[in-house]
């Protein structure tokens, strides 16, 4: 029939036209790539690449930075930290990273990025499990990494520089064992217990790292408080606030709350102004989301444990620059920091925000840019060769 | 000359004689009974009767239970009131046959939108819930239409619109970070005591939604076309139905019901955010099967839809209640699901063949 | 006609049967007998019980009381797999294909031949089993046909060949012809002899007499779930049954033609196309005749109809209603104007399966049915109680599903949601297929009826004596055009078939494009 061979040709030619398509797209990958120029532009505050890598290969130098996903608002400090010291250096930054917290799928952009090969790559790996053999295979490319926030400390990462998640789990308990002692001094002298739940991602390798730092702080040093409950959040405001409620409903004495991740706070938050025990429940939530800050204004939550994301950054890329220009080694694994040797790890540490000085952190990253240790502002000038 | 419709007949000839008082009751509650939710409400006295037990406690001068306190059951309702409402709209697509996997991202993307508008307005309420809804209610466009005319399989449409959506909001919140600092009566508006209950804007707003949804849905022209549709959409058409229109007005609905939530989701948490309603979508879908919707279409009630929330609402929060770690409860929510959703279809299908 | 058949021992036996489905006495101590190699016919009307005592046969449901006995074994089928491997095959009146599937595939499915040790499907053994079975009927079908890219008929015959595939020995077939044009019958009654010569026994459900008398060697009449009595057709004739299924005489099965036709044509069609479907078609319609619209399956005929109504779209051509050019672009417009369409298909393209009966007849008219947007149950079941009445549908609560009714039932709930509306156009399609002798009759003479108040009728049909019975002229299609028009003494079963198959082309006014 006529029609039918219509339909014969039409299916020739675009068979035709996709096998020249895909013959086209496979000239263009074995095609030289474009001489290689030092690209002054640099990131500064400019937008992050959303994730994906949909972006050419940088054909400047460049740092790529993966968080663990791109929808949070804490890698924006990060970001920061990152533009700023790329652009005192001259080179290109670049922030990517999954949509959601999905370690698998950072795994592949980590592939991607490994592709590009960049001078450096900065991390936070989502599961150190998964992302190991990825950070391992980048190391054996010639590209070296370094972890932030998030460590994987059995893979060939140079070094890892973010908060001890331990470290902050204790400070935040300290805050709240304050807290509770501030509200209820008298008891408090007798003795009497208190009891807090904590909110949280069970399983998440740094949030449960800060929950051990808020249990054996108290164990060893506040053993009147009893931790009754860690419950899962699920990172979302509303499933935090369901839980957060039931716990209430549990233990209608409960003395405190901790969130220990940047979400957490909210939910809590909610199931207080619901229950209407604003005020009788003190609050450390974690991190300075601009959320999180309106509800300490509020005097909702007391106080939060914020990181230093943007200390992170910056001396990552610092230090990779080095690094790549000869002027910092590798760390050796001898435990002792030589001259000109990369510190295997560093604690950016964290700082409380509370109602007195929360003005400071409305920016991500001018509190952190202020408060910023000497030293560190010195690792640029020495990466410089200056 | 067309032929005319026939004279009314006498209709109370065919009716059987006005039955007296007692039987009146009796066929009262036959009916009551027959309803498909009997069996949702059966369940949730069952599982609330058992957390009852599980959660008793001993001292003295408290509630008998810690789950059946009225603190407790207060606070359940401002969360479940936001799932219930993006429920009512889920329900309509799924009656019509359809899927839509956007909701949970519209929900974020409406919550950007209208905290940009209240602080860009200085807290004017009307504006803020119009340019919130109206998020919604162009997504549901763009779907209705994709749906439609372009005949794209639900799922991957809606799934489509999700990405576009949520991709949207972190684009917005890479660059300018998370909204928050909201104008006070923005806020207060969220929070306000009503009838009892902190925030109870939003739980009186769900019943509404529910009530309305239900009464229209089971006595409402454009409404009961929807399970025309749904049963068989051919014949739908062929009798006259408007099956394009009708379907895309369902989109239009859950997206902008999805959105209404999604402002009121801001304000609560004091945040507009790119990361809220991740998930919505699924346990939405799951909430209208355990009260009796079907994923093939062509039945399910707004108020099964409601109990269907609740249910999981009650589950969810009676487990942490119990004690039962994060992870075990997550595996304890899926066994219920199961079981719930097993329970009906067996009661189901041995009352339809009866 | 077989022979000695007397002789033999009843093969299956079925005695005292008895079923109830809620409150509804389907089968009253019913008692039956088949011998091998026999064809026996089995009728009688709607809710008569004949589906319900094939279904007791083939293991979907199971007697309330009473015996089945199988080759002198008493059995109990609580499967179709029963009665399966008992050696029992149905050919269901509802087609049960799987249409995404190739007929091959669905011929034998659940029995696929395998390869020996690897369990793969054998697919040469497939093609060539497939292949014979189809042969037998006549057919030549790729077996690797999808079933959706077949019509109708060819399922119907798909579904027989499963049957036949069984090498069973009592086959049971319910309504089998229905979707089938003439010579698929011819072939199909030529398998069924054979079949019965070689011992197997037939049981053959019908409502066309004409095809019990040609076919059968007994037949058994069933009235209101009892037997009322088996006679050998040799000693019978059509009237007798008759009597015998309605348990009255029934004068006429078409009513007197009209007269009520009126001279300005309400339904001008001119130079209608549809791509391949149907070129060129042109007709009127006048308000007070019945239009019979005949040809084979695949002529294009329910392409037409559906086409008018605005169910597909047309590439070219006009249509003038009430003397006026009108667009009709969907349903919904052809209904607003009083242009209805019947379509042929109740299950797919009619019924909404899930909704109770009262649900089903306001369909079409959900808006004459509210206020403000808002149903009015009162109006709702005041429409179903005058329909129930007026097309006699035998129901005890219209708020049961749709699907609880019988076939013949639900047509006439089928017709019940188009007659709540106002209808100046009437196009039926196939409207009575499926319904047995005295429901056919009701319908012919509810369009007979509808005709002399004053609508125009299109009536298409595959069942010539109801063409030519119910018709006052008969336009006959051909491959997508209209062949010819017959009316008065011409209208003959020859001449239609002459045109139909393209021998002959009549004269037809409107031939091309007045």
């Amino acid at each position: 029939m006529e029609s039918d061979m219509r339909l014969r040709l039409g299916h020739v030619i675009l068979a035709v036209t996709l096998v020249a398509l895909i013959a086209a797209m496979i000239c263009c990958a074995g095609c030289p790539k474009r001489p290689e120029t030092v690209n002054v532009e640099g990131g500064g505050a400019g937008p992050a690449t959303p994730s994906g890598g949909e972006g050419a290969a940088p054909s400047s130098e460049s740092y790529v930075f993966i968080g663990i996903s791109t929808g949070a608002e804490y890698w924006r400090a990060a970001d920061a930290g990152l533009m700023d010291a790329c652009e005192a250096l001259g080179v290109t930054g670049d922030f990517r990273g999954p949509t959601t917290q999905d370690a698998q799928e950072q795994a592949e952009i980590m592939a991607q990025v490994i592709g590009m090969k960049p001078a450096g790559i900065l991390i936070a790996p989502g599961r150190p499990d998964t992302l190991t053999p990825y950070i391992n295979d980048a190391v054996e490319q010639g590209v070296p990494v370094i972890c932030l926030d998030t460590d994987a400390p059995e893979s060939d990462r140079i070094a890892y520089f973010g908060t001890d998640n331990y470290q902050a789990g204790r400070t935040g308990a300290s805050i709240l064992a304050r807290l509770i002692q501030e509200v209820h001094p008298d008891d408090w002298a007798a003795g009497k217990t208190f009891k807090v739940a904590i909110s949280s991602r069970p399983g998440q390798w740094n949030l449960d790292e800060r929950v051990r730092g808020y249990e054996e702080y108290f164990s060893e040093e506040a053993p009147q408080i009893e931790v009754v409950q860690v419950f899962d959040d699920e990172t979302l405001a509303n499933r935090g606030e369901e839980k957060a409620s039931a716990v209430l409903s549990a233990h209608p004495d409960l003395a405190g709350f901790a969130g220990v991740n940047a979400v957490s706070g909210l939910g809590i938050a909610a199931a207080l102004k619901n229950a209407d025990a604003v005020g009788k429940v003190q609050v450390v939530a974690m991190d300075g989301d601009e959320g999180i800050l309106e509800l300490i204004d509020e005097g909702v939550i007391q106080a939060s444990v914020a990181q230093r994301q943007y200390w992170m950054s910056y001396l990552g890329a610092a230090y990779l620059y080095g690094l790549k220009h000869g002027v910092f080694t590798a760390p050796d694994g001898d435990g002792v920091d030589a001259e000109g040797e990369i510190p295997a790890e560093i604690d950016t540490t964290t700082v409380e925000v509370n109602k007195d000085n929360l003005d400071a952190f409305r920016t991500p990253s001018q509190g952190a840019k202020e408060t910023m240790p000497e030293e560190f502002k010195a690792v640029i000038d020495q990466a410089k060769g200056a | 000359m067309p032929a005319e419709r026939e004279p009314e007949p006498n209709a109370a000839a065919d009716q059987e004689p006005a039955p007296s008082r007692q039987p009146r009751v009796g066929a009262a509650l036959k009916t009551v009974l027959r309803q498909r939710e009997i069996i949702t409400v059966a369940i949730i006295i069952v599982t609330a009767f058992v957390f009852h037990l599980l959660t008793m406690s001993s001292e003295p001068g408290r509630w008998p239970s810690v789950f059946v306190q009225t603190s407790n059951l207060k606070s359940m309702l401002a969360p479940l009131a936001m799932t219930a409402i993006v429920a009512v709209g889920m329900l309509l697509v799924l009656i019509c046959g359809g899927f839509d996997l956007s909701v949970g991202a519209v929900v974020a993307l409406a919550g950007l939108v209208a905290g940009l508008t209240v602080k860009a307005t200085g807290g004017n309420l009307f504006l803020t819930f119009a340019a919130g809804i109206s998020v919604g209610v162009i997504v549901g466009l763009i779907n209705g239409i994709v749906v439609t005319k372009f005949s794209v399989n639900p799922l991957i449409a809606t799934l489509g619109m999700m990405s576009v959506a949520r991709g949207l909001a972190l684009a917005y919140v890479q660059k300018y970070g998370v909204v928050s600092g909201f104008p006070r009566n923005f806020l207060d508006f969220a929070w306000e005591t009503h009838i009892w209950i902190k925030g109870g804007a939003i739980v009186l707003i769900a019943i509404a939604i529910a009530a309305l949804g239900d009464v229209l849905l089971r006595n409402s022209r454009w409404l009961r076309q929807l399970y025309y549709i749904g049963g068989n959409q051919d014949a739908a058409r062929l009798s006259g139905i408007n099956v394009n229109l009708v379907r895309a007005s369902t989109y239009v609905v859950c997206g902008a019901l999805a959105a209404l939530v999604g402002v009121f989701y801001a304000a609560r948490y004091s945040e507009a955010s790119a990361e809220a309603g991740v998930g919505m979508e699924l346990q939405v879908i799951a909430a209208c099967v355990i009260g009796g919707a079907s994923l093939a279409g062509g039945q399910g009630t707004a108020l099964g839809a409601v109990l269907g929330c609740t249910l999981m609402s009650i589950i969810s929060n009676g487990l942490q209640t119990w004690g039962v770690k994060p992870a075990w409860q997550q595996v304890a929510l899926g066994v219920v699901l199961i079981v719930a959703v097993t329970i009906d279809m067996f009661i189901a299908r041995r009352r339809s063949a009866r | 006609m077989t022979s000695n058949t007397s002789e033999r021992d009843p093969i299956l036996v079925v005695d005292g049967a008895s079923k109830s489905f809620g409150g509804v006495r389907a089968l009253r101590s019913v008692s039956f007998s088949a011998l091998p190699g026999e064809i026996h016919a089995l009728v009688g009307e709607n809710g008569a019980g004949k589906s319900t005592l094939m279904k007791i046969l083939a293991g979907n449901i199971t007697a309330d009381q009473g015996s089945i006995t199988f080759e002198g074994r008493t059995v109990q089928f609580s499967h179709p797999r029963d009665a399966q491997a008992a050696g029992i095959a149905i050919v269901h009146q509802e087609l049960s294909l799987a249409p995404n599937m190739s007929i091959a595939e669905n011929v034998f499915v659940g029995r696929e031949p395998t390869i020996r040790l690897l369990g793969f499907v054998n697919r040469r053994e497939l093609y060539q089993r497939t292949t014979a079975a189809l042969d037998q009927l006549g057919l030549r079908l790729d077996p690797w046909t999808k079933v959706s890219d077949i019509d109708v008929a060819m399922r119907q015959m798909v579904e027989i060949a499963r049957a036949i595939s069984f090498d069973c020995r009592v086959l049971i077939l319910d309504e089998p012809t229905s979707a089938l044009a003439d010579q698929e019958i011819e072939a199909l009654f030529a398998v069924l002899r054979r079949l019965a010569e070689r011992g197997v026994a037939i049981i053959y459900i019908s409502h066309k007499l004409n095809e019990v008398f040609a076919l059968a060697d007994r037949v058994t009449v069933l009235r209101d779930g009892q037997w009322v009595g088996s006679k050998l057709v040799s000693e019978t004739d059509p009237d007798e049954v008759i009597r015998m299924m309605v348990g009255r005489n029934l004068e006429q099965l078409f009513p007197a033609k009209g007269s009520a036709r009126v001279p300005e044509p309400i339904l001008e069609v001119r130079g209608l196309s549809r791509g391949k479907a149907f070129t060129d078609v042109s007709f009127d319609l006048h308000p007070g005749e019945i239009v019979g619209l005949a040809g084979l399956v695949g002529a294009g005929r329910t392409e037409v109809a559906r086409a008018i109504f605005g169910a597909d779209p047309i590439t070219g051509g006009t249509i003038k209603l009430e003397g006026r050019p009108a667009r009709i672009a969907n349903p919904q417009q052809a209904i607003e104007r009083g242009v209805l369409y019947l379509p042929e298909d109740r299950k797919l393209h009619g019924l909404f399966p899930d909704m109770s009966i009262r649900a089903n007849i306001v369909a079409a008219t959900l808006g004459d049915h509210s206020k403000v947007g808002m149903l009015l149950p009162s109006a709702q079941q005041a429409t179903t109680d005058r329909m129930v009445e007026r097309l006699d549908i035998k129901v005890a609560n219209t708020s049961a599903s749709v699907s609880s009714l019988s076939g013949g039932n639900q047509q006439k709930a089928m017709f019940g949601k188009w007659l709540a509306a106002t209808v100046k156009v009437f196009l039926v399609d196939e409207p009575t297929r499926g319904i047995d002798v005295s429901a056919k009759a009701e319908v012919h003479a509810l369009l007979r009826d509808l005709a002399d108040q004053g609508v125009a009728i299109l009536l298409v049909s595959s069942e010539l004596p109801e063409v030519i019975g119910a018709s006052d002229r008969v336009l006959v299609m051909h491959e997508g055009q209209i062949a010819g028009e017959v009316s008065g003494a011409e209208m003959t079963e020859e001449n239609i078939m002459r045109l139909a198959t393209g021998q002959t082309r009549g004269t037809h006014t409107h031939a091309r494009g007045a």
